[in-house]
């Protein structure tokens, strides 16, 4: 041989691949879909995230961004001489007030908008994105529309969300009153999409209700001041109502609330990757399988170990190539039609109202494409290892297909995965994302298809046993006989049913038990016959004592509770948890809170409180502890004598007890509940937010009703529902939150359709000499049709057992460790019997279908058949 | 000269059964020796040692100076695509390529460019009259047609040594006359020497030597003149 052509085996290599996909489009074509299919969510739903995340901070930095640092409240508000303090005695300091609430529309139920009150001079100089401008129509100068009582400045995107425009009146709903105020400007310096508007400080003070109090306060320092004295200076005076902390702070913040959710929708997302990444590995197994007499050929004609082994993992790059290029492509659009659809909310609530513009990060999107590759690349793995243990002198004989199929079936692999999952187990969550429990999911699906040849020689070998005593129907002992002589073969086919099977299930069972869990909890928490709350924004309740005995004397009211809730800032970098201040039975929680566990009897000189779960994973509040930090109470402490003022005062405040845990899925970040009675004796104000009304029975209901709304008429914005009501409305809010899971649930069960389907339809091709031998034997073509699908139906069956088994455990990850790691709270086991039947119904129709159509168009005219040499 | 092919005390057992005991045998460069048997005697066992694709239990196996079982995966490997061709009864054409890149396949594995492989191996085809059946399937080639090009593609690369495996076993008795002639002149042509397993008496008939494999060992038939193939009438 003279020539030597630097690419003659690629050459070769790229006819035997052109060749078979030609012959076999719809084998590849799955296998480059399932890719596809699992980069395009993963990459749209990291996208939709990275997008709305990034222009939420965005909005954070651009309105707190030139503010060095910040004093925040501890609760809702915080007295405003500690404003008048600060500025007084600090040097170098300019100090910007800030009053930051939300208030909801009048006329526009479920709508609110984000009011900052500003010192217009001091935050010119501090954080100068959020002064406004005077439209063109309003007088300048001294008298500038920036002072008047009655003007509020909206964002470009407030005004459009709101179909607004300057010279407008908007009414904001105050704590059941209704106040009118003229739109006299824009913010010019808010960053795009964020909506809020501005007014001057004293207007939200006196017309907005925060008279005497400030949410927070900007600063920025001159060269040469010393931050950390004056931090550490101020720290102790400011609490226990505010504390010191960053801009950064409040970013991160941001990040911390959603940050399970996302990592969780990802992952989930992942699923879909994972099933597809099977359906490959068995596609190409498979397809390895059906050449084998071809390589062993080539073998034999002296190629390489190497060169067969880089034809198949060549079919691999390409199949995770063209996967990886749909999918990037797929996943870009499908991120850009959710931000335009449902802005930066997938469902969690965390960006609602976020209109962000897609983001593609060059860098990210290349990850996924390379993981797209791998995925191909490691589905050929095993395939292409096999190869080396193929005898080639021995496959070009008949038979030797099973020996073709790879199989991690060494004693003992499939062991070892499940006890590596079972050690990853015990590890702790890093960063509150429980990786360790995903990477043990993960172990536990390769185990599961690593055990399922020795699985299904066991289950052929009884089957076999079976049929050989009975009087076993031919059609039927032909399909057991290939289960039990080719569990290897049996196995590749369905690898990628267990996998969809697994995912699929414990999705399921995760989401039923969950909103089993929810359903429960709403019956403990709403025992109520209706529930009213009005919409306040103000630093107190808006329900006040005289609202409060109107309510609790109306006719056909039998009893009126009365609930306050206050925010606590506990962690700068944390979102605040809610103080919850309502009605205990000290002798009973557990009939009006979801105990979990025990509840302890509060020592003597202690407030008793029930923390939620997370309160106990976040931050300690263990049960049985002592907390020795002040409640933040509200603004009629600024007269109460009890309340905490200083240092001294908080030395003989009680220490608060934790008497009890409580499962609450409404509040992630955490809450607290506290006796109205220990909170008043702490100095909290007796306003409240929401009411609870149980009707008398003897008063007919309709007519409850209307005594019940009537007396609250005055009252500007309050709303009242039914208990059923709010039920239903939480169900559906939840249902919301897991559209995308329940999406994903759908795409695992359809992938796992469609490789099914393509799985039979390639085994039919690949025996057509078997099945023309059989009709030299006398079996007719129905028959054979017959077997064939009797076998589907074993092989579906078996992994469709298989893989709900290791779904259900699973599932048990995902609710015992996964949920409370992620979002702290934990659930009750639900089984959704139903919606398993019938996905394993379907699987099972279609798998059966697909065998039978391919066994009949595979069953052909025998002589010609067995007559070609293939 | 080195002889085509040398074994030496070769002993081969699957598990228990014993299939060559002390199997020698001497084949010299451009001889043609016809290795008959009964079915199950070993004959494609000893042939699988010859190319390499089996290792004996005991004994040497030399081919064309090559010590084979000192010879690792990839050796063994380069000799059967430098130095061997392969005639099989079953033919064994891959499937999805056509005539022509069937027979291109050797050329292409020992490096030979793809343009320059597919031109060889058309020439080739067409020598044996396949010419217009070039890009044409296996399935759409009929039995003698696929014939002629599995054995173009085991003599296309020019091999020193042919392994030739039952290859008249699936064919007529006036095709399997033709690819026997076309065997003997193109190895003659070659100076290829040439292990011909058989049990057609017609097919030894153009052997220059006759042994077979009779309980586990080789014995050398009575020397008979190879039969002019081209004059060979009787089957």
């Amino acid at each position: 041989m003279n020539a030597r052509g630097a690419g003659a085996p690629a050459a070769l290599l790229r006819w035997m691949l052109l060749a078979q996909w030609h012959a076999q489009p719809g084998r590849a074509a799955i296998a480059v879909l399932a890719i596809a299919i699992g980069v395009a969510l993963a990459l749209a739903i990291t996208l939709v995230n990275r997008s709305a995340l990034g222009e939420f901070a965005s909005a954070i930095a651009q309105a707190e961004g030139q503010a060095q640092a910040q004093i925040r409240a501890t609760g809702d508000s915080f007295d405003e001489m500690l404003y008048a303090r600060f500025a007084g005695e600090s040097r170098g300091v300019v100090a910007s007030p800030v009053i930051d609430a939300r208030f909801a529309l009048a006329e526009r139920p479920g709508t609110s908008l984000r009011v900052i009150g500003i010192d217009v001079f001091r935050a010119a100089q501090v954080t100068p994105n959020l002064v406004p401008s005077a439209g063109r129509g309003e007088a300048g100068g001294a008298g500038s529309a920036l002072f008047d009582d009655d003007a509020i400045f909206l964002s470009n995107a407030a005004l459009a969300s709101l179909a607004l425009a300057e010279g407008d009146r908007i009414e904001l709903l105050v704590a059941g009153r209704r106040v009118a105020l003229r739109i006299a400007g824009t913010v010019p310096g808010a960053a795009a999409g964020q909506s809020l508007a501005v007014v001057d400080i004293g207007t939200m003070q006196w017309r907005l209700g925060w008279l005497g109090r400030l949410t927070r306060i900007d600063l920025r320092f001159d060269p040469g001041v010393d931050v950390t004295r004056l931090q550490a200076r101020w720290s102790e005076a400011i609490a226990p109502q505010a504390y010191w902390t960053t801009p950064d702070a409040g970013v991160e913040r941001a990040s911390t609330i959603s940050r399970a959710y996302r990592v969780n929708l990802n992952v989930l997302a992942l699923v879909a990757w994972f099933t597809g990444a099977f359906i490959v590995h068995s596609t190409l197994a498979l397809a390895v399988a059906r050449q084998h007499r071809e390589l062993a050929l080539l073998a034999v004609l002296g190629a390489r170990d190497r060169w067969l082994a880089r034809h198949v993992l060549a079919q691999g790059l390409a199949v995770g190539t063209l996967g990886a290029i749909l999918g990037v492509a797929g996943g870009i659009a499908l991120a850009a039609v959710l931000l335009a659809r449902s802005g930066g909310d997938l469902g969690g609530g965390y960006f609602a109202g976020a209109r962000p513009s897609l983001a593609v990060d060059p860098l990210v999107t290349l990850a996924f494409a390379l993981a797209g590759i791998g995925t191909g690349l490691a589905g050929s793995f095993a395939p292409a290892r096999a190869l080396r243990r193929l005898p080639a002198a021995r496959s070009l004989r008949a038979g030797g297909i099973e020996e073709a199929v790879p199989a991690v079936d060494r004693r003992g692999a499939a062991l070892a995965c499940f006890a590596f999952g079972g050690l990853l187990l015990a590890l702790p969550p890093a960063g509150e994302i429980p990786w360790s429990a995903y990477a043990a999911i993960a172990a536990w699906l390769v185990g599961a298809i690593a055990a399922l040849p020795r699985i299904v020689g066991v289950v052929g070998a009884l089957g076999a046993r079976i049929v050989a005593d009975a009087r076993a129907i031919p059609l039927g002992w032909l399909a057991v006989q290939r289960l039990h002589g080719a569990p290897r073969s049996a196995s590749a086919a369905m690898s990628a049913v267990v996998a969809s099977v697994a995912l699929a299930a414990a999705m399921a069972i995760m989401v039923t038990s969950f909103r089993d869990s929810v359903a429960n909890w709403l019956d403990t928490v709403l025992p109520a016959d209706a529930y009213g709350r009005v919409a306040g924004g103000v630093a107190a309740g808006p329900i006040d004592r005289a609202l409060q005995r109107r309510i609790a004397s109306t006719p056909g009211v039998q009893q009126a509770e009365f609930l306050r809730t206050v925010e606590w800032n506990l962690d700068a970098r944390r979102p605040p948890v809610t103080v919850l201040v309502r009605p205990i039975d000290a002798r009973d929680p557990s009939r009006r809170l979801p105990i979990v566990g025990e509840w302890r009897t509060p020592p003597p000189g202690t407030i008793a409180i029930y923390v939620s779960e997370a309160m106990v994973d976040v931050y300690g509040f263990a049960p049985g502890s002592r907390i020795e930090r002040a409640l933040p109470i509200g603004p009629a402490s600024t007269t109460s004598a009890t309340a905490p003022h200083d240092a001294a005062d908080r030395a003989r405040t009680p220490p608060l007890f934790v008497a009890g845990v409580w499962r609450d899925y409404a509040r992630q970040q955490g809450s607290v509940v506290v006796d109205p009675a220990d909170w008043r004796a702490l100095g909290g104000d007796d306003t409240a937010n929401d009411v609870a009304v149980w009707f008398d029975d003897a008063v007919p209901r309709d007519q409850a009703w209307r005594a019940l709304r009537a007396a609250v008429d005055a009252v500007a914005g309050f709303e009242w529902r039914s208990s059923a009501e709010l039920r239903e409305r939480s169900l559906r809010i939840f249902d919301r939150s897991f559209a995308v899971t329940y999406a994903l649930e759908a795409i695992a069960i359809a992938v796992a359709l469609f490789g099914v389907a393509s799985t039979w339809a390639g085994e039919g091709l690949a025996r057509r000499r078997e099945f023309a031998t059989l009709q030299h034997l006398g079996l007719a073509r129905r028959q054979i049709a017959a077997s064939f699908a009797i076998e589907a139906l074993l092989q579906i069956a078996l992994a469709i057992a298989w893989g709900t088994i290791v779904g259900l455990a699973i599932a048990l990850v995902l609710i015992r460790r996964v949920n409370p790691q992620s979002f702290h709270w934990t659930m009750q086991l639900s089984w959704p019997g139903s919606l398993l039947a019938a996905s394993a119904l379907a699987l099972l129709a279609l798998g059966t279908l697909a065998a039978v159509l391919a066994a009949l168009h595979a069953v052909g005219d025998p002589v010609r058949t067995l007559a070609e040499d293939t | 000269m080195i002889p085509a092919v040398e074994l030496a005390g070769v002993r081969k057992a699957f598990g228990t059964q014993l299939v060559l005991h002390n199997v020698s045998l001497r084949v010299g460069r451009g001889e043609r020796v016809a290795l008959l048997g009964e079915s199950g005697s070993g004959k494609s066992t000893l042939l699988n040692l010859l190319a390499g694709l089996e290792s004996p239990d005991a004994g040497t196996v030399r081919v064309l100076g090559h010590e084979m079982s000192a010879l690792d995966a990839d050796g063994r490997a380069r000799v059967r695509r430098e130095h061997i061709g392969f005639v099989f009864q079953a033919f064994h054409l891959l499937a999805h390529l056509s005539a022509v890149q069937n027979v291109a396949v050797p050329l292409l594995l020992a490096g030979e460019r793809a343009d320059i492989a597919q031109q060889r191996a058309a020439q080739r085809l067409a020598s044996v009259g396949l010419g217009e059946r070039l890009h044409a399937l296996p399935r759409e080639l009929s039995g003698g047609e696929q014939q002629r090009v599995a054995l173009v593609r085991a003599l296309v690369h020019e091999p020193e040594l042919v392994l030739a495996d039952e290859p008249t076993g699936n064919l007529d008795p006036s095709s399997a006359q033709r690819a026997l002639e076309e065997i003997a002149s193109t190895v003659d042509r070659c100076g290829a020497a040439l292990v011909l397993v058989t049990h057609s008496e017609q097919a030894a008939r153009i052997a220059q030597r006759r042994v077979r494999l009779l309980r586990h060992t080789l014995e050398e038939e009575p020397a008979a003149a190879p039969a002019a193939v081209a004059r060979s009438t009787q089957p």
